[in-house]
Parts: C-alpha cells; structure tokens; sequence
C-alpha cells in the first residue's frame, strides 16, 4: 500500500474572505481559551502587522493575510486540533466573510530507485509523446476535477511533483489534493463555513486516500 | 491564483528576498515600513519582530529590511519536523483518580470498536491540566517524531479547545437548544 510508504503527511486548512490579520495574535487566542497561555508566550513570532500575521506553535503554523487565513501542520497528531483551531477562531469572529475554503493534504513518498522515479512519471504522462527531447523527465502534473461529485461547490486539484522536504533524495514525490470548497454567494458568512468544515472532514481524509489509493495502481504500472 | 485555497510552496519571509516567488507579498510591507507604520522591538530572546512608529531606529528600515529573512531561518527548519506512521484516538474522560484519569478511546480511522484506557496526569501538558474533567475531550496519537536528524516514538495527548464562551455564545446556544426543544412533537 503505497500510503503505508507514506514519509511525511503535510495538511493545511485555508479560507479565503476579508480577515483582520492583527486581531488573531496568540495572545488573543490563548484570551479566547483556544490555546495555552504558555503556548502563547512561547509563540515564535515572525511578524505582527496589518496585512500579514505570520507565527507558529509548537504544532501549527500560521498566516494571516487580509484575504487569505492558513493553518498548517506537518504533525499528525494535531490535524483534529487544527480544525478545532479555525472553528475555535471563527466562532468568535462571526461576521468575518469568506468565500471559499480548501483542506489540503500533502502527502511525501519515497520511490525505491530511480528506475521506479522514471515509471511513475512515464505513467503519469508517456514519455514517447515527447521524443522531440532528449531524454525527457515528467517534472509536475496538476489534475483538477472542475465539477465535484459530491455536489458541492468548488474543486479537487491533485498535484504530483518532486518532494522538497525528502532531503537527501532525488527520489522522492509529492502528491497534493486540495479540497476546494466555494460559495454561490460571496461573502458567506462563517456559520454555514463552520458547518460544511464539520461535516466534510472526515469525507475529506477519506477521498484523500481514495485518490492515493486509486492512483497506487497507475503509478506503480510496469 | 489567488482565487485559490491551494497549499503555495513557500509563505512570505520563508527565503531571502532575491529568492522569493511572490515578491508582491513584501510590496505593501515595504510601504509601511517606509511610512512609518510599522513597529520594531528587537527582542533577542524571543526573535519578536515589530516595527515601532516612534522607534528611532525606523530611519534604519533598510537595514532591518535585510535582517528579515535572518529571522525566518528559524521557521523554516522547524518545517522538518514531522511524524509518520500515526496511529489516533478521540478520548473521554470518563473517571479521574490523583494520578491518572481514565477514557473511552475511539480510533479515528475505524470509530466501530472502542477501548478504555488509563493514562498518568503526568502526559497532560501543564496548559491542558485545567481542561482536565469528567466528559472532556482529548486526542491521543502515538507515531514517530522526526526533527531534524532525530527520530522517537511518541505519544500524544491534547485536549480539545473550542473556545471560552462568552455570554453572547451561551445565549445564542441556548436559543438553539430551546428551538430545537420547541420544534420537537411529543407523542401523547
């Protein structure tokens, strides 16, 4: 199973919407009791401004720009706590309008040799189409789904390319999938957002590794 | 792209400037500091970076321009810690003894079977303590922990914060409850 080869599993929840970036310092969020006070102390600050809010937690990691909210996290252990996190923040931050959100995953393999680097990107997109180069390599693919299947609105886009955090291998790839939800009407405000974050979660993890599970069988096609 | 809620490579302030994607990101920034809006603490112990408006040192802005990416070097390594091979719970406290508390634990990836599990106050990060009660909830992970070069098996427990609610919030929930409650039609 190529998810039990899986190195390491990045996840990032990201809204789009009109956000004040100042207001979520940690020193607010530990006021509100969605973290410690000590979490908040030991926040390493990169930069408090009004356009860009930028720290991080021992377990996530987090930026605030005026249109653009993202949590992330490469540890495990605190993807539920990340989605507490964004909930806990736009609970109290009610009238913050959005328009869109996107559960990213990123998941970091290690093929075996190059031999199998080479067949997973010929499989991907046959190399003999591109005999007018020599030598040629698959450097990235994007796929999208443009009309979900589950009937809601927005997209799946699933990308592979070269893994930048296997360090120390030229033999390692990433595949992205991010579950891209929109809104008809715009400015949506965060209840109905809560609501579909909620109820898409596990949904979410699950097609995650439908799509890894699924694409197993094609990349690994001698 | 900016339509997008795609994960991006990189964040702002990751790399040097002359090595950064997106330098729209520092144009605004740039303005400010420029302008006088932004604050600078320099504070060694805990790499705070604010610009203070009547810091005199605000005349220096091209020099503490350069030193950003300085900072940003602690962040980005921090991206090498990650886990693998994580296996996860949800937790409920069902019982509290002086040293340990009990919990119903359910797997997240197959909620069908549950067990109960004992485990020391000791793992409870001194922040989460208070959280500690009968009914609360926790998850609890146990995987391998790489940072860096380093890698241990470790286990995990943080309990679940959804906020202190305010009186506004408990009005509102209980609005709902009582909603709910009315919308209900008793059998006679």
């Amino acid at each position: 199973m190529l998810l039990e080869k899986r190195q390491i599993y990045n996840f990032s929840l990201v809204a789009l919407g009109d956000f004040n970036p100042k207001i979520i310092q940690p020193f607010w969020l530990a006021n509100k009791g969605l973290i410690g006070e000590k979490e908040a102390e030991d926040a390493n600050i990169e930069l408090i401004h009004s356009e860009l809010v930028k720290y991080s937690l021992t377990w996530v990691d987090i930026q605030i720009q005026q249109n653009r909210f993202e949590l992330k996290s490469s540890q495990e252990p605190y993807f539920e706590s990340i989605r507490d996190l964004f909930i806990g923040i736009f609970s109290k931050l009610q009238e913050t309008p959005m328009k869109s959100f996107g559960i990213n995953h990123i998941m970091h393999f290690s093929a075996r040799d190059e031999q199998e680097m080479f067949n997973i990107g010929n499989n991907l997109a046959p190399l003999n189409n591109w005999d007018m180069l020599n030598n040629p390599r698959v450097l990235n693919l994007e796929i999208v789904e443009n009309k979900r299947s589950d009937g809601f609105d927005g997209k799946i886009r699933v990308k592979i390319q070269p893994s930048d955090l296997l360090i120390g291998s030229n033999m390692g790839f990433s595949i992205s999938i991010n579950d891209h939800y929109s809104f008809q009407e715009k400015n949506q405000t965060t209840d109905n957002v809560l609501k579909l974050i909620s109820s898409q979660w596990k949904s979410s993890f699950n097609s995650a590794q439908e799509i890894i599970n699924k694409l197993e069988e094609k990349l690994f096609r001698l | 792209m900016s339509e997008e809620t795609v994960i991006k490579d990189h964040w702002a302030l990751d790399f040097p400037m002359t090595e950064h994607s997106d330098k729209n990101e520092y144009v605004s920034f740039i303005e400010d500091v420029v302008s006088g809006d932004l604050k600078l603490i320099n504070d060694k112990n805990s790499d705070i970076l604010i610009f203070d408006q009547s810091d005199s040192r605000k005349n220096d802005f091209e020099f503490e321009l350069f030193a950003i990416p300085e900072y940003s070097k602690t962040f980005a390594i921090q991206k090498r810690k990650y886990t693998a091979k994580t296996q996860k719970w949800i937790g409920y406290v069902i019982d509290i003894k002086e040293n340990s508390f009990i919990a119903h634990l359910e797997e997240l990836n197959d909620s069908t079977t549950y067990e109960i599990g004992e485990f020391d106050k000791f793992e409870i990060l001194p922040d989460d303590l208070p959280l500690l009660s009968i009914g609360s909830t926790f998850y609890w992970s146990i995987g391998y922990l790489t940072n860096n070069s380093q890698r241990k098996k470790e286990s995990t427990i943080k309990f679940r914060r959804l906020g202190n609610l305010s009186v506004e919030d408990f009005d509102r929930i209980k609005d709902k409850a009582d909603n709910l409650f009315e919308s209900i039609n008793w059998e006679k």
